[in-house]
C-alpha cells in the first residue's frame, strides 16, 4: 500500500493562501488544507470519492479560518516592555 | 543516501527504508492529527500523540521523568535503542518529543527528514498493522534544564543581550498580525508575544 495520485493546488479562502493536496491510500482518498506558511493542517477529510474528500475539506477549513482574528498590534511591544 | 552533516540527528527516508528490519531501531510516528497513522504508516512504526502521550494531563508542560519512563517502557524502547520520530504537519511535533527525550537523555534519537508527508510524496510502502513490542525496562536519566530556556531565562536574555532568538512560528505570527497559525484556536496570550 502506498500513497498515489498525489495532487496539490493552490486556493484562496477567508484571505489565506493554502494548499489543497488530496492523494489514494488504498480504496480512500485523502484530502487536506494546509497553511503554506507555518505546513499546519487545517483540515483533513477522508472518503471514498475524492471531490467528496476535497469538499469536505475545504468546508472545514473555511470555517477554521474564518475564526482567525487579524489584530493590529504596536509593533515596538515587547516582552517587558 | 544523502549524507548529512549531524546524521546521529537526522536520517533520510533511504536510512529509514534501509532499516526497517533492524530490531534496534524504533520507529514513532507522533501526530497532531490522530487518523493519520491510522491512514497507513511506515511499516514498524508505532503511534504516538502529542497531547495525549507527550504532555501532561493536568498542567502544559512536557511529561514528568517517571511518565516518559513509562512511555518508553510500554514501547519496547530501551536505552540503547536508535529512535526515529517523525509526524504530520511537518515534524512539528515529532520535534516536540525529540527534544523530550534529549530533555531525559536518551542517546540516540533522530528525526525523519521530511516527516510523513515527504514518505508519502515519495510513495513509499505504507501499511495498517500495528506492531506490538514487548515491553522494556527504561530509566530515564535525570531531567537536563539545560537545554529548556522558561520565561525568566528568555526575559534575561532580551534584556542583556546574552543570547540569539529565532521566532520558527509563521511571518504573520511573528510580526503579531494573528495570535496562532491561521485555521488553529489561538493559543497564545497577546502579552507574552516577543517581537
Amino acid at each position: 500500500m502506498r500513497a498515489e495520485e498525489f495532487g496539490k493546488r493552490p486556493l484562496e479562502m477567508e484571505g489565506w493562501t493554502v494548499h489543497l493536496i488530496s492523494y489514494r491510500i488504498g480504496d480512500r482518498y485523502v484530502a487536506e488544507v494546509e497553511d503554506i506558511s507555518s505546513g499546519v493542517t487545517i483540515a483533513r477529510n477522508i472518503d471514498e470519492v475524492c471531490t467528496v474528500a476535497e469538499e469536505h475539506a475545504i468546508e472545514t477549513a473555511v470555517k477554521r479560518l474564518s475564526r482567525t482574528r487579524r489584530v493590529n498590534l504596536d509593533l515596538s511591544l515587547t516582552v517587558g516592555g | 543516501m544523502a549524507n548529512y552533516k549531524y546524521p546521529e540527528v537526522l536520517v533520510s527516508t533511504d536510512w529509514v527504508l534501509a532499516h526497517l528490519n533492524d530490531p534496534n531501531v524504533r520507529l514513532v510516528e507522533v501526530d497532531v492529527e490522530n487518523n493519520a497513522y491510522e491512514l497507513g504508516h511506515i511499516p514498524g512504526a508505532i503511534a504516538w500523540s502529542w497531547k495525549r502521550d507527550l504532555s501532561g494531563q493536568t498542567r502544559r508542560d512536557i511529561l514528568s521523568r517517571e511518565q516518559f519512563g513509562q512511555l518508553l517502557s510500554n514501547s519496547g524502547i530501551a536505552t540503547h535503542t536508535t529512535v526515529v520520530l517523525y509526524g504530520d504537519n511537518n515534524n512539528w511535533f515529532a520535534a516536540w518529543a525529540f527534544w523530550q527525550f534529549k530533555i531525559y537523555g536518551h542517546k540516540d534519537v533522530r528525526l525523519l527528514n521530511g516527516g510523513r508527508k515527504k514518505w508519502l510524496i515519495e510513495g513509499r510502502e505504507l501499511t495498517l498493522d500495528v506492531p506490538a513490542h514487548s515491553p522494556m525496562e527504561y530509566q530515564p536519566q535525570a531531567l537536563d534544564n539545560s537545554i529548556r530556556a522558561f520565561l525568566p531565562d528568555v526575559q534575561n536574555a532580551v534584556q542583556g543581550g546574552a543570547a540569539e532568538q529565532v521566532d520558527v512560528r509563521s511571518p504573520q505570527e511573528f510580526t503579531g498580525e494573528i495570535l496562532a497559525p491561521p485555521g488553529l484556536p489561538e493559543t497564545a496570550i497577546l502579552e507574552a508575544h516577543a517581537s
